[in-house]
């Protein structure tokens, strides 16, 4: 199953992983918590925007939209916490 | 109770085939758990009246085993290992325990105090001296690494021109964070050092004029100084008193935030595997597309590392 979805969808899978990695790797390497806390919030925003985008030609419901945002601002609020107990 | 777990946790007709921590409210009620326990981790860490013996200071970093690991960096650069010296051991806890007074960190104190005060006042006479500080780490190996991947650190750390070593780690509350300070003091007692008296060598020595200034070992003007933690005594001179639990406010963070991780991936997991086997239709977000971001979150929260150097 997990081989299907992400044959069926191989440029959203590839695209949400590269953006994802760029994005962390900014985050890690970075020292200026400013900075950190920006890439943070953009972690979680680019998750947000790829998961409407990957639904763009399907079903596309609010609840869903809000799911990949609430997942997006889990991923930021872990993060920005990481930065002010470092 | 059986029933309220598999509501929570496992894909059914009573969550409409989708685990309730998965829908919109439990994915909130996870994120303020989070935002929570943020708020419990930091009001404890930064106030000692409600629970004074749990959160607080890393203890694991010792003495020894950061002038062993220095020492073993040396040696394995071809270097003389170095001597604790007592001196430079009082000095490293003055300077400690100065920082956690005035609330500075700095190898300079606001009102001026040079390292090498400390050093002479400990009465340890130098031709050369150095200081490396460190604040945060929760181990030993990754605080000496920290230092060995600074040149100006690592410079301190491999200089073929120090015979002593003194390392204090202080633990005190410092600019409104509680933390174990490590100052590491280098240096190479002065060789035509008159005979000194015991009496004499307790008291603040200034330096003959015709002294050598020390050697600066970092860049401009900025001291190098080595820190020996001996946890006996510099706990003995810290400001607070030692936690019984050796847990920083990050390893408690960071616990919290794997164990909501691994439940979501798990439930996740489960959620995916179950609707493909129950050819389950729904309108729901991509469990494959979670998993992965969070695994990428798992990792930075895994891979994160406190501690900072001056």
């Amino acid at each position: 199953m997990v081989h299907q979805e992400l044959t069926q969808h191989p440029y959203h899978y590839t695209a949400l992983i590269i953006i994802e990695a760029l994005l962390l790797s900014l985050y890690t390497t970075t020292t200026d918590s400013l900075l950190k806390t920006i890439f943070a919030i953009l972690v979680g925003s680019a998750y947000a925007i790829w998961g409407i985008s990957v639904h763009a030609g399907s079903i596309r419901t609010p609840r869903l939209v809000l799911e990949y945002a609430i997942v997006g601002l889990l991923g930021t609020l872990m993060l920005s916490f990481l930065i002010s107990v470092t | 109770m059986w029933q309220t777990i598999a509501h929570l946790f496992s894909p059914r007709t009573s969550n409409n085939h989708r685990p309730r921590i998965l829908h919109l409210e439990g994915l909130l009620v996870v994120g303020a758990i989070l935002v929570g326990c943020k708020l419990l981790v930091g009001t404890l860490s930064t106030s000692h009246t409600i629970v004074p013996a749990v959160l607080g200071f890393s203890s694991s970093i010792t003495a020894s085993q950061v002038v062993a690991q220095t020492n073993e960096q040396r040696t394995n650069g071809g270097l003389a290992p170095l001597s604790i010296d007592g001196k430079l051991v009082s000095a490293a806890i003055a300077k400690g325990n100065n920082m956690c007074a005035d609330q500075y960190w700095a190898h300079i104190s606001p009102s001026g105090i040079t390292p090498w005060v400390f050093i002479k006042n400990a009465g340890y006479q130098y031709s050369v001296a150095g200081e490396n500080l460190a604040r945060d780490f929760s181990d030993t190996s990754s605080m000496v690494a920290a230092w060995m991947a600074s040149p100006t650190h690592r410079e301190n750390i491999m200089n073929p021109r120090y015979e002593d070593i003194g390392v204090a780690a202080v633990n005190c509350s410092l600019l409104g964070s509680d933390t174990t300070l490590v100052v590491q003091m280098f240096g190479s007692k002065l060789v035509n050092t008159p005979t000194i008296s015991t009496k004499a060598l307790t008291t603040a020595q200034p330096l003959p004029p015709s002294t050598p200034s020390p050697q600066v070992a970092g860049e401009e003007s900025v001291p190098k100084l080595l820190a020996d933690a001996n946890p006996t005594l510099s706990l003995g001179n810290s400001h607070q008193p030692q936690t019984l639990f050796a847990f920083t406010p990050l390893q408690i963070m960071k616990s919290i935030m794997l164990s909501i991780l691994i439940v979501l991936l798990v439930v996740l997991a489960l959620d995916m595997w179950l609707t493909h086997r129950r050819h389950t239709v729904r309108i729901a977000g991509k469990n494959i597309a979670h998993i992965l971001f969070l695994v990428g979150i798992g990792l930075v929260v895994l891979l994160t590392r406190a501690g900072s150097i001056f």
